[in-house]
C-alpha cells in the first residue's frame, strides 16, 4: 500500500485552540432576532404581555371588590370613582374586565394546552409508527372534527353544568384534531429525514428519538398552532359564557360580561358596560393571532436570513 | 484474500422493495434494488463499491446495518449473524459497525448542538455521562480536525465539509469496528474531498477500521480500497483486488465504467466504451444477464442462462459467460 497516511495528530488543524464563552447562534437566537423585527408582532406580543400583567395584578389595581353589589349605584357612566362605569348590579366595570382576564386567558391557554398536548401524543404515535395506529388515530380525529361543536358544549354544560373547567375541558377536548393531523404530517416527513436514520443506526431508542429529534424539528408548527389555538378558545369560551354554558356569573369573564348586551337597552344606552370587554376580546384575540403570524414567519426555515 | 478472517461477511443479500398500487395498496411487484449479492471484507480492510445511481449500493450498506428489512440473505459480523439477532442484542452491536452518509445537511439534526449529537450516542449506550462525556466528544472533535470549542455550536454554521467531520465524529465516538461510507464525499467540494478521503483514511490507520466504501468515483475508490465490487442493476458483477479490476477489467460492464474515469494526460487517447441504452428498471430485470440488452458482446446463452459469479483466478470473480477461466 503506498498510501501517503500522516498520523492522525498532524491532521492540520484549522482552528486555534482555544474555549471561551463565545456567541453561538442557537436556532432559538435565530428564530427570535427574526421575530424581532416583526414590528407587528412585537407591539401584539407587548399588548398580550400588559394584558397578562394587568389580570394577574388585578387585585392591587383597583380598591373595588370584584363581586361587591351595589344597587343604588347601578348603570353609573364612567367618572373618577369608577373610570369605566359600574353595571347592572353596581359592580365595577374596570374591576370586573381586569378579573375577566384572568378567566379568559387562563380558559385560552389551558384549553389550547390540553388540544396541544393531545394533539402531539396522538399525532406523533399515528406519524411515527403509521399502519394500524395511524389509520385508528386518524379516523378518531376525523369522528372528533365531525361532532356538532355548540350542540356537544350544551349538552356537556347540561350534564356536568357550566363551569370555568367544564368550558376549558371542552375546549380542549374538541380542537386537538388540527394539531393531531399537523403533528402526523410533520412527523411522517421527517421519519424520511437522514438524522433520523442515523439516530436509528446509533441505536437511539425509539422514545428518546421521538422526543430528541423528530418533536424539535416539528416544534415551529406545534408553536403555531399552539398560539392560534389560544386564540381560538377564548373566542369559544366568550362565545359559550355568552350564551350563558360556559363561565357562569358571579365569576366573571370577558364573555359573560358581554352578555347583558343581549338587551337592546344596554346596547343602546351602557355602552361602557359591554365595550370594554369585547374591545379586550377583540384586542386579545387579534394580539395572539398577530403573535403566531410573526411566529409563522421567524420560524419558517424558507424565508433565509 | 487476505490471510485474515473476513470481519464482515455478506451472503446472498437480497433486498426487494414492493410497489403498492390501487386502493388497497395491493402489492404489484418488487423492485429489485439488491438481488443476491456476496462479499467479504477482511478486518482492517476497506472494499470499495461501485455502480452507476440506482444499481442498489446504498441499499446495501443500509440493508447490513438493518436499518432496511432484508428480504434474504444472511451478514456475518464477526461471526454473529446480524439479522437473526434480537433487537437488544442489535443495539449492542450498533456500537461496533456504524455509517457515514452521503448528505451531511440532511443526516445532521438541526436543533440539536454538534456535541449534543456526537455525544447522544455515549450517554444512550450508558458509556459516558457529564464531564466523561463531554472530554470524549472534545477528543472526537480534534481527532476529526475541528476545534472543542465547537462543541456548542449547531450545524447550520459548518460547511459542508465540517458537517461530514461531525457526522464522522458521530459515527466514531461509539468506537466501532466497521464503517459503511455511503457516498461520504459526493456532496462536496472537489478540494474539500481530499480532504475527508484523507482523515477517513487517518481515521483507519488509527483506530483499526474496517471499511465499505460505497461510491460512483471510480478514482476514489482506486485510491482507497482494497478490494472493489463493481454493481450494476442489483448483483455484483465483478469482484476483485483493486490493482487487479483497474489493470484488467474482465467485465463488458466494468470496462465500460472504467474507460470513463478521465485520465490526467492530455496527449493519451483512450478508447471509450460507449454504452447504447439505458440501465433497465429494477422492476422488470432482464432475463439471463442483466447486462445483456446493453452489452456489445451479448451472444444468444447471455439472454437466457444468468452468469454466476465465478472465480477466474487470481481471486477475481466476474459474473459473464464470456470469460474464460484462467
Amino acid at each position: 500500500m503506498s498510501k501517503t497516511r500522516q498520523p492522525a495528530a498532524l491532521i492540520p488543524r484549522f482552528f486555534p485552540r482555544r474555549r471561551e464563552r463565545e456567541q453561538v447562534l442557537t436556532p432559538g437566537k435565530i428564530i427570535w432576532s427574526r421575530f424581532r423585527r416583526n414590528k407587528l408582532a412585537m407591539i401584539s406580543m407587548y399588548l398580550i404581555l400588559a394584558m397578562t400583567l394587568l389580570a394577574i395584578f388585578a387585585p392591587l389595581l383597583t380598591p373595588y371588590d370584584r363581586d361587591a353589589t351595589n344597587i343604588m349605584n347601578k348603570h353609573q357612566p364612567p367618572s373618577r370613582q369608577h373610570w369605566l362605569g359600574t353595571e347592572s348590579m353596581g359592580r365595577d366595570v374596570l374591576t370586573r374586565t381586569l378579573y375577566g382576564g384572568r378567566v379568559s386567558l387562563t380558559v385560552g391557554i389551558v384549553a389550547s394546552s390540553i388540544a396541544v398536548v393531545i394533539g402531539i401524543v396522538l399525532g406523533s404515535l399515528a406519524g411515527y409508527y403509521g399502519k394500524l395506529v395511524d389509520t385508528l388515530i386518524m379516523r378518531l380525529t376525523d369522528v372528533v372534527l365531525s361532532f356538532p361543536f355548540l350542540a356537544l358544549a350544551i349538552v356537556v354544560a347540561a350534564i356536568l353544568g357550566p363551569s370555568i373547567y367544564n368550558t376549558m375541558l371542552v375546549i380542549g377536548f374538541l380542537s386537538w384534531t388540527t394539531t393531531c393531523r399537523l403533528v402526523r404530517g410533520q412527523f411522517l416527513s421527517i421519519k424520511q429525514a437522514e438524522y433520523i436514520e442515523a439516530a436509528r443506526a446509533l441505536g437511539i431508542r425509539e422514545l428518546p428519538t421521538i422526543y430528541r429529534h423528530m418533536l424539535p424539528n416539528a416544534f415551529a408548527p406545534i408553536l403555531i398552532s399552539a398560539t392560534l389555538l389560544t386564540a381560538s378558545a377564548i373566542l369559544v369560551e366568550a362565545a359559550l359564557s355568552f350564551i350563558g354554558l360556559g363561565v357562569v356569573p358571579p365569576i366573571p369573564s370577558w364573555g359573560n360580561m358581554l352578555e347583558p348586551a343581549r338587551n337592546y337597552t344596554v346596547v343602546k344606552l351602557y355602552w361602557w358596560m359591554w365595550l370594554p370587554p369585547g374591545l379586550m376580546i377583540f384586542l386579545a384575540v387579534l394580539g395572539i393571532n398577530l403573535i403566531g403570524d410573526g411566529l409563522r414567519d421567524a420560524l419558517d426555515p424558507r424565508l433565509k436570513r | 484474500m487476505t490471510a485474515s478472517e473476513p470481519v464482515v461477511k455478506v451472503e446472498n443479500l437480497v433486498k426487494y422493495f414492493p410497489v403498492k398500487a390501487g386502493v388497497f395498496s395491493r402489492t404489484v411487484g418488487f423492485i429489485k434494488a439488491v438481488d443476491g449479492v456476496s462479499f467479504n471484507i477482511p478486518a482492517g480492510g476497506t472494499y470499495g463499491l461501485v455502480g452507476e445511481s440506482g444499481c442498489g449500493k446504498s441499499t446495501i450498506g443500509r440493508t447490513i446495518l438493518k436499518l432496511l428489512e432484508p428480504t434474504g440473505g444472511r451478514v456475518y459480523f464477526k461471526n454473529k449473524d446480524v439479522f437473526a439477532l434480537n433487537k437488544a442484542d442489535l443495539r449492542v452491536l450498533r456500537r461496533e459497525m456504524q455509517i457515514i452518509f452521503q448528505d451531511p445537511y440532511g443526516s445532521l439534526n438541526p436543533r440539536m448542538s454538534v456535541g449534543e449529537a456526537i455525544g447522544e450516542s455515549l450517554s444512550e449506550h450508558g458509556i459516558a455521562t457529564g464531564k466523561e462525556k463531554r472530554e470524549r466528544v472534545e477528543h472526537m472533535l480534534e481527532i476529526c480536525g475541528l476545534a472543542p470549542f465547537h462543541y456548542r455550536r449547531f450545524p447550520h454554521e459548518f460547511s459542508g465539509g465540517q458537517r461530514q467531520r461531525i457526522c464522522i465524529a458521530r459515527a466514531l465516538a461509539l468506537n466501532p469496528q466497521f464503517l459503511i461510507a455511503d457516498e461520504p464525499i459526493s456532496s462536496l467540494d472537489v478540494s474539500i474531498q481530499a480532504q475527508i478521503i484523507n482523515l477517513l483514511e487517518d481515521l483507519q490507520a488509527e483506530f483499526g477500521l474496517t471499511f465499505l466504501f460505497i461510491s460512483h468515483d471510480l478514482s476514489v475508490v482506486k485510491h482507497i480500497s482494497d478490494r472493489v465490487g463493481v454493481m450494476y442493476l442489483g448483483a455484483l458483477v465483478e469482484d476483485a483486488p483493486k490493482k487487479e479490476l483497474y489493470r484488467n477489467p474482465l467485465h463488458p460492464y466494468s470496462q465500460a465504467l472504467l474507460s470513463a474515469v478521465p485520465v490526467m494526460d492530455p496527449t493519451f487517447k483512450k478508447e471509450r466504451i460507449i454504452l447504447k441504452g439505458d440501465v433497465p428498471s429494477p422492476a422488470k430485470p432482464p432475463t439471463g444477464c442483466r447486462f445483456h440488452t446493453r452489452c456489445q458482446y451479448m451472444v444468444e446463452r447471455c439472454r437466457v442462462e444468468m452468469p454466476p459469479l465465478r472465480d477466474v483466478g487470481g481471486n477475481h470473480f466476474v459474473a459473464c459467460h464470456l470469460v474464460e477461466k484462467g
